[in-house]
């Protein structure tokens, strides 16, 4: 039937176009081939596909390996072993009751010394000037109390020592001390903060600087920074009384001290000098959402997250609700804390009918259920109730605020000990004004940001 | 050609559920409107072509016959739908099934549209359907 030339019409015409049209389509192993090849934009570190959520994880922070790998070349520990600091290391007794600084201390001494991410660690009693130490010895004298009391050195000169001395590259330092200072005349307590802002002011530019605050049972004599009305107070005392953890050095190796070693204590903590970090982000297009609206760039993988929420309807009786996973991990574990996030996790922009209003930390069922959800540790709700005319963009941002309890732990006469330190506020006045001042360029002001926007669909 | 596509299928309102928008319109318009008039043009040069020009079969060129064609081409239009979707893992939703009827509804019309030209191609079909 087929003649040779009606055949080669059809082979030559025919198919060709049958082909080309079916070519046209977009297959998966497309997809996938598209999104890879797309260049992750700094802006979007964590455009989660469910399909394959751990390799565009491991992409989204090459900068910052994971806390899990994380490494510390070298970790300082000064313990202060003035007369001050006796009453929290007491000899014990026969009845061997221990101070909670006791426990928590050398809990937290054996904890690093076993540490295996830590590579080299240093010990040192603060006496007139930092003398090494064994793990073994610093660890005997804080459990047996000290044995030969060293004179009180100032705090600004302990700072200015380890800051100067004790911070090279890859160093941190961590400050074990009641930091009770009192300037030598009366007059100049109020240039406490810049005392403090002085000692560290020759210290490397990317200094950072956590303050962990606990209280602890106090078993000897209390000397208060104001010496006018009591020298001493002998047999103190029956509050709790304040000690401090400062850990110092460069920003980044701070922030991940801060969460590895300095986690699950039950202390209050501050951080100054942290660099506003990118945690990885993106807008969940099925988590728990409400309303009509769709991520616009989510490309071509269904479920896939991003930062482009177009909103189709959403009014102030029926609002429109998104959720943003964040992964916090790498953060201190203040500002891991669902309460503290939703009092602090602001919305910057130029509308006001986006707010945050749900932060919630991942749920075991939200870990293990396998979608891009998995992938982060904090869910943010966002709900917007008016649709926008425009783009416009938002920041989900955490300012870098000096958190409440330093006032209530701070007191201006210490004659009478309490769990408060004379002047507490001033010396971390001082700390935010250098540190806020010297990372001004990279947004110092902020714990971390997240950039969004809302749009018409 | 996206916004061609987009035009087309969004006739019947925004795809559901709307947190699947993005698929819809990057990936599965393109699509299934790329294979229906693919389809379309291929099952109408096998009936005014290969069947009635070529191999000349002197019983299948009614408009019955262009009937049957034009079924055959309304279900696949439906089935290739179904199966994008599904393909896409996207939500489940209503909305695939007004989707595919829609599909349907356009193979019968671009089947017609072609038909008044590849008719004129024919020998023995040159005046199916009418």
């Amino acid at each position: 039937m087929f003649g040779p030339m009606r055949i080669s019409f059809f082979v030559r015409h025919t198919l060709p176009a049958a082909a080309l049209l079916l070519a046209g389509c977009y297959s998966r192993s497309d997809i996938d081939a598209g999104q890879s090849d797309k260049p992750s934009s700094p802006e979007a570190p964590a455009t989660q596909s469910p399909a394959q959520p751990a390799p565009s994880k491991a992409a989204a922070k090459p900068a910052t390996p994971s806390t899990g790998e994380a490494r510390f070349p070298r970790v300082n520990v000064f313990l202060e072993v003035s007369g001050s600091m006796q009453g929290f290391m007491p000899a014990s007794g026969a009845d061997a009751r221990t101070t909670q600084f006791q426990q928590q201390v050398s809990e937290w001494l054996s904890g690093l010394e076993r540490d295996q991410r830590v590579a080299q660690r240093g010990y040192f009693r603060i006496a007139d000037r930092p003398l090494t130490d064994s793990y073994k010895a610093l660890s005997e004298t804080v459990r047996r109390g000290i044995s030969q009391p060293a004179k009180s050195t100032s705090i600004p000169a302990i700072l200015d020592t380890v800051a100067n001395r004790y911070l090279g590259e890859g160093t941190v330092s961590v400050i074990i001390s009641d930091f009770i200072y009192s300037p030598e005349r009366a007059g100049d307590v109020p240039y406490i903060n810049t005392d403090i802002a002085d000692a560290l002011a020759h210290s490397r530019q990317d200094l950072a600087v956590s303050v962990y605050g606990f209280t602890s049972d106090f078993k000897g004599t209390y000397y208060p920074a104001m010496k006018g009305r009591v020298g001493k107070v002998p047999n103190c005392c029956a509050e709790p009384i304040p000690y401090y953890m400062w850990v110092l050095g460069p920003a980044e190796l701070v922030g991940r001290f801060d969460a590895t070693l300095m986690k699950g204590l039950q202390g209050e903590q501050a951080h100054f000098g942290l660099p506003a970090l990118e945690v990885p982000n993106s807008v969940l297009s099925r988590f728990q959402r409400k309303g009509s609206w769709f991520v616009a760039d989510a490309g071509k993988q269904a479920g896939a997250g991003g930062h482009a929420v177009a909103i189709e309807e959403a009014s102030a009786q029926e609002p429109a609700e998104f959720v943003v996973g964040l992964d916090l991990a790498q953060l201190p574990e203040l500002f891991q804390a669902p309460a503290y996030l939703q009092k602090n996790l602001a919305l910057r922009g130029n509308t006001t009918e986006a707010k945050v209003v749900k932060v919630e930390a991942a749920t075991e069922a939200a870990k293990r259920s396998g979608g891009p959800e998995a992938a982060y540790t904090h869910f943010v709700t966002v709900r917007v109730t008016g649709k926008p005319r425009s783009k416009q963009d938002l920041t989900l941002a955490l300012p870098a605020a000096r958190p409440t309890w330093v006032e209530k732990w701070t007191t201006t006469d210490d004659s009478r000990p309490g769990s408060q330190t004379f002047a507490l506020s001033r010396q971390l006045d001082g700390l935010q004004k250098l540190l806020a001042g010297r990372q001004a360029g990279t947004n110092a002001a902020d714990v971390l940001r997240v950039p969004l926007s809302v749009q018409p669909d | 050609m996206k916004g061609f596509f987009r035009a087309l299928y969004e006739v019947i309102g925004s795809p559901q559920p709307s947190s699947e928008v993005p698929v819809y319109r990057e990936v599965i318009f393109p699509n299934i409107g790329l294979l229906n008039i693919g389809i379309t043009l291929a099952l109408l040069v096998l009936f005014y072509l290969v069947i009635n020009r070529w191999m000349r079969v002197a019983t299948f060129s009614r408009p019955s016959h262009w009937s049957i064609m034009l079924l055959v081409n309304v279900i696949i239009a439906f089935i290739i739908v179904i199966a994008q979707v599904k393909g896409q893992n996207v939500v489940e939703h209503s909305y695939m099934y007004w989707l595919a009827l829609l599909n349907a509804i356009y193979a019968a019309l671009f089947f017609f549209l072609f038909s008044l030209v590849f008719r004129k191609l024919s020998v023995n079909a040159s005046t199916t359907p009418f």
